[in-house]
This record gives structure tokens, sequence and C-alpha cells, in this order.
């Protein structure tokens, strides 16, 4: 709108100048002639004696007015024509510009304009349109990079990516073949971890390529892409087989990431040429390309280290739990069967000597050891249990549970409201049996050290395809996401065990806790595909 | 003098059977008359003795205590077990009751009870070791307690979305899970959850259970879905 306002009052000014110099010009010039068109007349007056001077005075006069009129209309009509003339050459060229310009703004990157004579508009035209043409590569070329991103962010299996990102690559190149080589992580051996197109011959030619001769290593050396217009060369083993297919080979890509070559991509097609690919700047595209692959390539392999070193953390801590469940249970069941037995020997013998001997401080003595006796043996049995409870191995998780809660509930003067759902006489399979005991000791022991609660619910619950159980107290709670969501320290460790013994079963376990509104903690294990024969050994016995 | 009373000793520990048959030799009323050290023995050597009295260990190699105790009370109507344990849990006696044994000594106090016990169960009565009697008492007590709660009933005080909570609450589901249920947040499902066991007097989520089991708000058996 500005820019019209601002084009009229500039025609408007122009129209104005060029009428006045027109006017002044005119003006003058009607002047000059009038004077020397009455010297004239005076002169030629002189010589045929004298004429009144007023006839002479008013011709004149009557002529310099029509002379003015008549100058006067013509001006204002070659004025107009000017006007028109200007309008057509300058503001109409300008206003299709600046339509142009304005579509360009608004994104349509085809617009251009058309270029006429050969003036500085025309040349300002010119200039535009090859800006334009730039900005459409440029923008292609961010739009083909953007799309790849997207593509590579999809997924972080390294073959999977590469697929999608070959895929991307070729369908934005109007390509028909291609493939990727990823070196090890030694930089010794690369494999093909994704083709498209690329015939049966050429891959294993390709297969046996040795990394280190043709056109991969010079790639892999210089880090450089290397891009083929055409040229009759064999940069590649595969190339023969690429050409009895009727294709050529285009373009070799360094996969780089932190400046490390990671891989190779190779690119071919048909021999009529891609003109994207071969545009002055596509080096640049494709370096871009294959630094970002190169990233997909190390995100990849990265997750895959980090996933291997997960699985490796669960089957250590798997088995360090499971080692550690067997080393208590064979250190309690040691206490029991050996230590028990002896001292139950003991007992009973000390108890048979009391009464032959006569003297009652030797009576004493013997009464003695017999109640110290008993008391080790007392001991010896709170400290099996407390290693690990022989209840749960041989009558099952139910009576373990509610042997535990009587002793809970005495030592913490806190009642435990316990239900069981489902369960009756019914075994799970150890592991689940043992976790789920667990789980139930550090969560009590939790609410018995910070909730302050009044009630506490224990509800356990068989559902056929899952076990599930609830620790619920109403005590002060705490911020549960803040908690869990902190790296593991002193006072959150006993909610990872938790998590942790649930996820090692394929359960989950979720606390819900804000302050002030109690504590309930959710484990659930599924029970299909866990083999469920019972209890476990029970043999070597001893009560 | 009366006739002695016929002891089976059962234990898988030479130790003890010898501190046994010593200890019970000395009483002038008794007589061992077999030994056995595993279950399956037991069984049959009370079959071929035919004993008063049993004295058994728990847990045996092989068959165990409780199992062969079941299977020789079965069968021989005269005989009476005395369980000899270290177990002092009380799922042990329940089981060892349930199996048909009259009498239960731990063995911290065998030197002084085994004797009592064997004359008590010989003479038809139960014999537990004193502790236990306390435990057996208190859990009917408590038991009772238990059933009396909260009877008074205001289910039909609760509004639609309370009874909505109630159900998922008594099924199990996190408040999180009820949230995204019922498209409330989390804290509003506290709220409800808050006020409907208030008006239901409840004090816990077991008594809220057990409140809706009562109620047949949920089912006894869940099938997971």
């Amino acid at each position: 709108m500005k820019t019209r306002k601002y084009y009229r009052s500039l025609r408007f000014k122009i129209t104005v100048g060029l009428l006045l110099a027109v006017v002044a010009i005119l003006a003058i010039s009607s002047y000059l002639r009038y004077v020397s068109f009455r010297e004239l007349l005076i002169g030629s007056l002189a010589l045929s004696a004298a004429s009144p001077e007023q006839i002479i005075q008013a011709q004149l006069a009557a002529y310099v007015r029509g002379r003015l009129i008549l100058s006067a209309v013509s001006v204002a009509v070659i004025v107009i024509i000017s006007e028109l003339m200007m309008s057509e050459m300058v503001i109409g060229r300008l206003g299709r510009f600046l339509r142009a310009v304005k579509q360009v703004g608004r994104g349509n990157l085809e617009a251009r304009v058309t270029v006429e004579g050969d003036d500085e508009i025309a040349e300002l035209a010119e200039a535009f349109n090859r800006m334009t043409e730039e900005l459409q590569r440029e923008a292609e070329k961010l739009s083909t990079l953007n799309t790849l991103a997207v593509t590579l962010g999809q997924s972080l299996d390294l073959e999977d990516v590469m697929r999608t990102a070959l895929d991307e690559v070729l369908e934005l190149m109007g390509l028909g073949a291609g493939w990727i080589n990823v070196q090890d992580e030694q930089g010794e051996k690369s494999r093909i971890v994704a083709s498209r197109g690329l015939p049966q011959a050429a891959a294993l030619a390709h297969a046996h390529c040795v990394w280190n001769r043709g056109i991969c290593a010079d790639v892999l050396d210089s880090g450089q892409p290397r891009v083929f217009r055409g040229e009759r060369q064999h940069p590649c083993p595969a190339s023969e087989h690429l050409e009895e297919e009727g294709l050529v080979f285009h373009a070799c890509l360094p996969l780089k990431s932190k400046g490390r070559v990671l891989g190779v991509m190779s690119l071919a097609g048909v021999p009529s040429t891609n003109p994207w690919m071969f545009a002055e700047d596509s080096l640049d595209t494709l370096t871009a390309i294959g630094r970002q692959i190169g990233m997909a390539i190390e995100s990849a392999s990265l997750y895959e280290e980090l996933h291997q070193k997960e699985v490796l953390r669960r089957q250590l801590l798997e088995r360090e739990i499971t080692l550690r469940e067997k080393e208590r249970k064979r250190i309690a069941r040691e206490l029991h069967d050996q230590t028990g037995q002896r001292l139950t020997s003991i007992i009973m013998t000390l108890g048979l000597l009391e009464e032959p001997i006569s003297t009652p401080e030797a009576q004493r003595h013997v009464q003695d050891l017999r109640n110290m006796a008993a008391q080790v043996l007392k001991e010896i049995r709170n400290v099996a249990l407390h290693l690990r409870p022989s209840v749960l191995d041989d009558l099952g998780l139910l009576a373990a549970l509610r042997h535990y809660l009587k002793g809970y509930q005495n030592r913490y003067r806190l009642l435990v409201d316990f239900q069981a759902l489902g369960l009756d006489g019914k075994r799970l399979p150890p592991d689940v049996e043992t976790a789920l005991f667990r789980v139930t000791q550090q969560a009590l022991t939790n609410v018995a050290r910070h909730a302050q609660a009044q009630h506490v619910t224990v509800l356990l619950e068989d559902r056929g395809a899952s076990v599930m159980l609830i620790v619920e107290d109403d005590g002060r709670g705490f911020d549960a996401d803040r908690v869990m969501n902190t790296h593991p320290h002193e006072g959150n460790l006993g909610l990872y065990c938790m998590r942790e013994r649930a996820s090692l079963l394929g359960g989950t376990f979720t606390i819900e806790s804000t302050p002030g509104t109690g504590t309930t903690v959710f484990v659930r294990i599924p029970l299909e595909g866990i083999e469920s024969d019972g209890r476990e050994d029970s043999t070597a016995g001893g009560g | 003098m009366a006739e002695k009373i016929r002891l089976l000793v059962v234990d898988d520990h030479p130790v003890v059977r010898a501190g046994l048959r010593m200890l019970l030799s000395a009483q002038s009323d008794m007589e061992v008359v077999g030994e056995a050290s595993n279950g399956a023995t037991a069984v049959e050597r009370a079959l071929e003795l035919k004993p008063d009295v049993v004295v058994m260990d728990l847990k045996m190699g092989g068959m165990d205590g409780l199992a062969a105790t079941r299977e020789i009370v079965g069968r021989l109507s005269q005989t009476k077990v005395v369980v000899l344990t270290m177990h002092s849990d009380e799922e042990y006696l329940r089981q060892a009751l349930d199996a048909g044994a009259t009498g239960y000594v731990l063995k911290e106090a065998v030197d002084t009870e085994i004797a009592v016990a064997i004359r008590v169960v010989q003479r038809g009565e139960v014999f537990l070791y004193p502790s236990f009697t306390r435990v057996l008492v208190g859990d009917l007590i408590q038991t009772e307690e238990m059933d009396d709660s909260s009877e008074q009933d205001g289910y039909g005080l609760l509004s639609d979305r309370e009874k909505e909570v109630l159900r998922l609450v008594a099924l199990g589901d996190t408040n999180r899970e009820i949230a995204e249920r019922l498209f409330l947040s989390v804290r509003t499902v506290e709220t409800y959850r808050a006020r409907l066991m208030e008006k239901l007097n409840l004090k816990s989520r077991g008594e809220l259970v057990r409140y809706a089991l009562r109620k047949g708000i949920r089912p006894d058996e869940l099938g997971d879905s």
C-alpha cells in the first residue's frame, strides 16, 4: 500500500515538474521570437515610411496571445503522452516486479520476473531471477537435509536407520541404486548395512572388494565426497556389474561423525543424469548428508552399546540377587541343620546331667549351661529367619508373609491389614515368591522408618495371568516422582531395589505418593510364561 | 507299674536321635521302641511297631515330617504325634496341627517339655509350646475385631464418580490409571477417594477392598483383563 502511494505521488510530482518546465521554455522562446519579430517589423516599417504605431502594437499583441494558447495546448498533449509512456515503461514494470517480489516473499520460489528491454530495470530483473533460483536450490537442499534428519531420528536400530536414510536419499535425488558400508569398530572390515537396487553380482563384488583399495578407500582416507560426472571409469569393483544393469556410479560419500569416517554411502543410477547431483554446490549438500548419516550411525552404535550394557547389567543383577538368596538360604539351613541340631543335643545331654549331680553348685552350673544353649539356639533361629525365612521355601509366600507381619507388628506396634485374594493353597514360582516377599519387607521397613502411619495395608492378589502386590500406608508421604527421578543414592536405594526386583521378573513397580497423602506401592508380576512347579527343592531337611 | 509309653523317635540327625533316646529312656514311664531318620521310614516303622507316641521332626530329607504325620495319624488311630522342631513360626504349627499332630515342642525346650508333652498327648490332650497359645488366642481376637468394623453403610451417599473411583481402587488400579480412565487429574482422583472413604467410614485400602468385596462391587476372583 505504501509503495503504491509513493508511486502515485512520485508520478504527480514528475507530471507537475515537466509541465512547469515546458511552460517556462515555451514562454521564453515566445518572448525571444516576439522581440526579434518586432525588430524586423520596425525595420521594415522604417523603410516604408511611417505607419501608426498603435496598429502594430495591437497586431503584435494578438499574435503573441495566439502563440501562447497554442503552446500551452501542445505542451499539455506532450506531457500527457510522455506521462503515459513513463507510466508504462517504469511504473508498470516496477509493479510487475513488485508482484514477483511479493510472491517470493510468500515462499513461492518458482516466481520469476519477465525480462524486457535492456535498461537498468531489466538488469535488476535478471539479478532478481538469479537470486531466486539460488534461493530455490538452497531451500531444496535444506528440505532434503531436514527430511533426512527427521527420518534418521525415527529409529535407533542401525540397519533400520540406514535403510530408511538410503531410501530417502535415493528418492530425493531420483537415483535408482545405492548402498551403505559401515566400518567395524577396529576400522578393518566393512559390511553392507543397507542396499537398494544393487544387483546381486554387484553386491557380491562389493562384498569381496577389499576395504583398503578402490574408491571407498579414497573416500575413507580423504573424508571428501567424490562425484562422477559420467566419466567412463571403474571406481568401484561393483561398477562393472552396475553397467550391466544399465546403471552408472554417481557418487561416493563419506559418513562422518566428529571428524571420523564411519562408513561410505555409494549412489548409482541411470546414466541420464540427475541435474541435482551435478549442480556446482552439490558437493556441499552431499557432505552435509554424509555428516547427518554419520551422526546417525554414531548414535545407533552408542545406543547399541548402551543397550548391551543394560542387558549385561540386568544379567549381573539377576545373578547377584539369585546368588545372594541362595547363599542366605544355604547359611540359614546350615544354622538350622548343623548348629541347631548340635545345640539341641547339648541341651538334652545337659538336661540329663542335672539330676544325677549332687552338689547344688554344680547343678546350678549345668542349669546355666543349659539355658545358655537354649538362648543360643533361639538366637540362631532368629539369625536364620532374618537371612531367609525357611517358611517361604517350605510353606510359601502367604505363610511367610503372615509370619513376617506378625513379627513386624510386634516390633513396630503398627497394625497391618493383610489380605490375600485368590492365593489359597497356591504356590507361585519361587522367584516370584522371593521377589514379592522381599519387596513387601522393604516397603514395610520404609513405612516403619519414615511414614508415621496409622494404617497399613498389604494386599496380595493372584489374578491368574499375573500377581499383584499393594502396600499402602496413610502416613506423611513424600514426593515420589522427584525421588524416583533422581539418581540412586542412600535415600532412595530401597525404592530402586524394589523396582529392579519387579523388572527382573518382567513386572512393573509403581509408587504413588505426595506429601501428606500417604504412600502406595504397586507391584505387578506376570505369571504366564513362568514355570510354576511349586516349591523349590525341599531336600536337606532338618527340624 | 503301669505299662510304659512306647515311643518312635524320628529325626534325620543321629545326634538328636541319640539325645532323645537317652533323655526319654531316663523316664521311668517311657520306652523308645524304634528310630527312623526320614518320613518314609517313619511311616513304615510306625505301621510295624504301632507305637503310642511318635516324636517327629518336621523337616527331613525325602518325605517330610508333615506328610509322615498325616499318614501315620490317618492309618493308626491310637498313635499320637508330637512334633519336635526348631521352628517357632506359627505357620508350621498350623500345618502340623492340620496334619494331625497333637503336640508341638520347640527344640530349645526339649529337655523340660518333651516328656511332659508325650504324657499329655498320650492322655488324648493337646500340648502346645506355651507362647503359641497366646498367638492363637490373639488371632481369634483380632479376626473378630476386623469383622466388626464399619458395617454402617453410606454407599447411597456416594456420587456416581465416587462409586466408580471406589470400584477402580478396589480393583487395584493406581491413581494415575484411574485418572486416565476417567479423564480426571490425579489430584481429583485423590479427592474423590478421600471423600468416599470418609462417607463410608473406611480407614484404609484394606477396609475399602473388604467393603467392595462384601458389597459385590468387585468380584472375589479376578482374571486378568
